[in-house]
């Protein structure tokens, strides 16, 4: 039997308190949403190039509320796992409607991909629903373009200064889920910062999932609405130690930091799988490591279509 | 169960065997296919006065096998739209005109035109294949317009010869004028005889040692492509070894009297 074990406390639905490892686990969900998604595999002469252009292609894509899309890298790829024997890198993109992330994948993949020297893209998942990945950045090629069909799936040839950039013309579109969370109360924020960072090195090993803020963490969770009318969301005041006191806190005295996890996933299985990860890491720190809490963000379930009941994930 | 058709001796050549497919005739008996028209003509013979047919036991309504002996049978696999046809010995002319989807599989030797105007779809030749591979006839203006042809030996003349579309791969060489009209496509051999790739607007003609060059082309210098890299995978299902894995090559550039946005690839060792 383990330490994490020996403490744990509580039952879900019980309304017991749900104790692990010293870390009380609020009776609350995560509340997600419906996105749309894809996977793109690049690939470059070296894993460092492909990383690069990786690192670009999901740069200022942290949240849907300014950035058009969330992206990341989902896990770096050996060369006998990608299309054309290189080491390469798979990203996830999430946007909200089919024609925003098809926007963003033109753009980032256009800036970002193409731009950066011995690149190739090639799309990473299967589905019949499609969207645009070279078919539109091939007129880069001023009518040098070519056309090529391998494997049943059209690439096209771009010319560029260091030879060419190959591009797949077109990437599946998968129905995803985003906005899955876990709020980490911590004695004080050193000790909130170095769980998380625990939990997000959890969620890195995992397939379908990730974890789109800078690092894997945020630690400015917003609030639908603001009472200013032109602002969408605003800080959530209830978690912010510095306003303890002069707000409707959810923070005891004793929290001295608190920052929070967002996911993005392909699926609902790879979400849970995710989350229980991310807490399991966290709590495996326990209290002794200055973790309170965990909690999670939601609306009252009444805009995600997608729960996600930490205790439940956690039982 | 897969049905075999057994070719008669003394049997009168036809001219049109677009019964004979397994979509056709793979949920049928031996007895019932033998009593199917050859071809949707009217008019046309049954197939059971041309072959004998019979069962092999195995449970593959997708397979139909024909065996043809020394005889070679022009139009097999003609407008193919699924399955699977396996030809066991020689295949005549036009082999696989027109396929649509399915593979054919040739055991010997095929004639002209093999593949010409296929648009989807294999075909496998483990022999050699005649003059004109997927090619363009006569009396149309494009060859090839997609799908995979593979030939294990040789290739006569004029191998992609007004090709649109597809891949083709020889693993032993080509004849003279070697994707000569290419519209575009790819065509693959070590080798080729004289006059490669004249005329050709688009497409790539990718060989393993230098050929004559039409005064016609330019050369590109050397260069590393990523595409022929994914190819080389691509073709080692078929053809293992033909392309090599990196992406080396010298390029050529041309028909620069067709436009010169097609290229001949020189394969590096």
């Amino acid at each position: 039997m383990t330490a994490l074990q020996r403490t744990e406390t509580g039952t879900p639905g019980t309304g017991e308190p749900f104790m692990r490892n010293g870390v009380a686990i609020d009776d609350t969900f995560a509340e997600a949403f419906g996105m749309k998604a894809t996977r793109l595999l690049i690939t470059a002469d070296t894993l460092a190039w492909a990383r690069q252009a990786a690192t670009s292609a999901c740069g200022f894509a942290t949240s849907v509320i300014g950035c058009g899309c969330e992206a990341g890298i989902e896990r770096e790829l050996d060369v006998a796992a990608t299309p054309d024997g290189r080491p390469g890198v798979a990203v996830l993109l999430f946007a909200v409607s089919t024609q925003e992330l098809a926007k963003q994948v033109e753009r980032r993949v256009g800036q970002c991909v193409l731009t950066c020297p011995t690149t190739a893209v090639y799309a990473g998942c299967a589905s019949e629903e499609r969207i645009a990945l070279g078919r539109n950045l091939r007129y880069f090629g001023d009518g040098w373009q070519m056309s090529k069909i391998v494997n049943g799936r059209r690439h096209w040839r771009i010319p560029v200064m260091d030879g060419e950039f190959l591009a797949e013309e077109s990437t599946g579109l998968l129905r995803a889920i985003g906005g899955g969370n876990v709020l980490v109360l911590g004695r004080s924020r050193a000790q909130a910062l170095a769980a998380c960072e625990a939990a997000v090195a959890a969620i890195a090993a995992l397939p379908g999932v990730i974890a789109p803020f800078p690092g894997g963490i945020a630690r400015s969770g917003s609030k639908v609405g603001s009472r200013y009318a032109k602002l969408p969301a605003s800080t959530n005041d209830r978690y912010c130690p510095t306003l303890r006191g002069v707000t409707d806190s959810a923070l005891d005295a004793a929290v001295g930091g608190v920052m929070e996890i967002v996911l993005d996933a392909l699926s609902d299985a790879e979400m849970r799988a995710a989350m229980r990860a991310a807490m399991l890491a966290i709590c495996a720190l326990g209290a002794a490591a200055g973790v309170l809490r965990l909690s999670a963000g939601n609306y009252g379930g009444k805009l995600g279509k997608f729960h996600y009941p930490l205790r439940e994930i956690l039982a | 169960m897969s049905l075999v058709l057994t070719l008669r001796e003394q049997s009168p050549a036809p001219d049109d065997l677009r019964g004979l497919t397994p979509r056709l005739l793979g949920a049928l008996t031996p007895s019932e296919a033998a009593r199917q028209p050859l071809s949707p003509r009217p008019g046309a013979g049954d197939i059971g006065t041309l072959f004998k047919v019979s069962d092999n036991g195995n449970a593959h309504p997708d397979l139909l096998i024909v065996r043809t002996g020394a005889r070679r049978l022009d139009g097999l696999g003609r407008n193919l739209d699924g399955g699977c046809l396996r030809i066991e010995g020689h295949a005549g002319a036009a082999l696989g005109q027109d396929l649509q989807a399915g593979e054919i599989v040739v055991d010997g030797d095929c004639g002209d035109f093999a593949g010409c105007g296929m648009r989807g779809g294999l075909i496998r030749v483990l022999g050699d294949a005649g003059h004109c591979l997927a090619a363009a006839l006569h009396d149309t203006r494009q060859g090839m317009a997609g799908g995979t042809l593979v030939v294990h030996g040789r290739a006569g003349d004029r191998a992609g010869h007004r090709m649109r579309r597809g891949l083709v791969l020889v693993g032993e060489g080509c004849g003279a004028a070697c994707g000569a009209g290419m519209l575009a496509g790819t065509l693959v051999t070590p080798r080729c005889g004289p006059l490669p790739g004249l005329g050709l607007r688009r497409g790539s003609l990718l060989l393993r040692q230098a050929p004559e060059f039409p005064i016609t082309y330019n050369a590109c210098g050397a260069v590393d492509l990523t595409w022929l890299r994914l190819l080389a995978r691509a073709a080692a299902a078929w053809l293992p070894g033909l392309l090599p894995l990196h992406g080396l090559a010298q390029r050529h550039c041309g028909d620069l009297a067709c436009g010169g946005k097609g290229e001949i690839l020189v394969l590096a060792p």
